[in-house]
């Protein structure tokens, strides 16, 4: 195990290494300080941080993902983000669920949301590029964010759906609402 | 209008920068970072000549507002406002998303031979493909100038590969109509990959760059990239006053 890598226990069954990519890492942090500036730019307008987010998600795709699959299944999308893209960013997931039209996720480390200062705008900026990344490879998908990470809720739960309802379409503006009432009450 | 062999951007010393302004034909992509009002230099763009803008960020009203406080009274601008048709099909839900290159193969054996038997070509229904509209808008587009911002927000919605095949055939029909083409793209967000094909598929790369000097910030326009024309390879100062974008201090790379 190298210097950087850090050992996570998850259970005691289970456990989960990490090598912090450095490229990576650098290029989350200037594409989260890009949206954050756009926000600025636009003059406080959420939808823009989730389209940046949306890019960049596609951008990673595109980059770390897009050559493992020509036909993606939920199993085929999983196993190159978790390696490509979770554990050198140095997130910790769990995937409870795993079927072929559904996937869930608990999220129990997130170091864009530790490491920042405004922790509700890492939660959305996330929310975008996991939903960029996986509508890449599933245009008719959805991402739904069951709980936000607070801090009387460790974890947050994600719940994959490569066919989306009516009702799941409304998800991406719900969560751009609930951050807004989260910041507007931090403000307060 | 400075000659028939240029297309002047709008800005008197930008074009003095480019000695003429944007050659007839030309693609130009704009990189920005927050913070260096790129937003306010695609509007300073439309200021002058028939101009044809995609607006994704901003509604039309609100760039016509900031026109109107910085005193500018464009011609005619014909506004293709993505930004509110966007805002309305995602707060209803996107009845279906489609893509413009959605392919036979996604339909179901009964939909093909429906459609096999009808002899029309395949068509996908759903919300509106503004990538679609895009393309469709550039390819039968009479205005000469031709305002693209952003790219972020196609990047947002499409695969990389689609946006680009768009943004090829556009640059196509640019060159035939001899008009100019101006991309508005943020750098930092969507790869260095990207941003590479993309200054390679440009004919001119302008990019604003605000930098840190102690507690002061000082904007730079560089030409980095011209097309046959290495001489207007050069850099910039530039503020932003009451009526723009003011360049100073221009200097000649090459």
């Amino acid at each position: 195990m190298d210097k950087q890598s850090k050992k996570i226990d998850l259970r005691d069954d289970a456990v989960c290494v990490m090598r912090p990519d450095e490229v990576l890492l650098n290029r989350r942090e200037i594409a989260f300080n890009v949206a954050k500036g756009k926000l600025i730019d636009s003059g406080g307008k959420i939808e823009t941080v989730m389209q940046t987010a949306e890019a960049f998600g596609r951008g990673l795709f595109e980059d770390f993902i897009k050559k493992e699959s020509e036909y993606w299944t939920m199993e085929k999308w999983v196993k190159p983000v978790v390696e490509n893209i979770f554990n050198p960013m140095g997130t910790a997931v769990n995937f409870t669920k795993l079927t072929d039209m559904e996937a869930r996720s608990l999220v129990f480390r997130w170091p864009l949301r530790e490491e920042s200062s405004e922790a509700d705008m890492a939660s959305l900026f996330t929310y975008g590029f996991l939903r960029g990344m996986f509508l890449s490879a599933f245009p008719d998908g959805e991402i739904l964010m069951e709980s936000a990470m607070t801090k009387d809720s460790p974890m947050i739960e994600f719940t994959f759906k490569i066919e989306a309802t009516y009702e799941d379409r409304l998800e991406r503006e719900r969560v751009k609402k609930n951050l807004l009432l989260m910041l507007k009450k931090s403000e307060e | 209008m400075i000659d028939n062999e240029f297309i002047s951007t709008g800005i008197e010393k930008l074009d003095k920068l480019l000695e003429g302004g944007i050659p007839r034909g030309f693609t130009t992509l704009i990189l920005g970072t927050p913070g260096s009002s790129i937003e306010i230099l695609s509007k300073q763009l439309a200021t002058v000549g028939d101009v044809l803008y995609f607006t994704t960020e901003e509604t039309k009203d609100e760039i016509l507002e900031t026109m109107g406080r910085f005193g500018w009274k464009p011609p005619e601008i014909n506004f293709i406002d993505i930004a509110s048709k966007y805002s309305k099909s995602v707060l209803t839900g996107e009845l279906k998303r489609v893509s413009i290159y959605e392919q036979r193969s996604k339909l179901k054996l009964k939909e093909l031979i429906k459609m096999g038997s009808s002899g029309m070509p395949p068509t996908a229904k759903g919300g509106e493909d503004f990538l679609a509209v895009l393309s469709n808008k550039i390819k039968t587009a009479a205005s000469k100038k031709i305002i693209i911002n952003s790219l972020d927000f196609f990047l947002s919605q499409y695969s990389q590969d689609e946006v680009i095949r768009t943004i090829y055939a556009a640059k196509v029909s640019n060159l035939q109509n001899r008009g100019a083409l101006f991309i508005i793209m943020t750098r930092g967000i969507h790869g260095d990959v990207f941003e590479r094909k993309m200054e390679g598929i440009a004919d001119c790369v302008l990019e604003l760059e605000v930098l840190q000097k102690g507690s002061t910030f000082e904007r730079f326009l560089s030409v980095k990239k011209m097309r046959n024309y290495a001489k207007k390879i050069g850099i910039a100062r530039y503020g932003i006053d009451s009526d723009g974008f003011v360049l100073e201090m221009i200097e000649r790379i090459m």
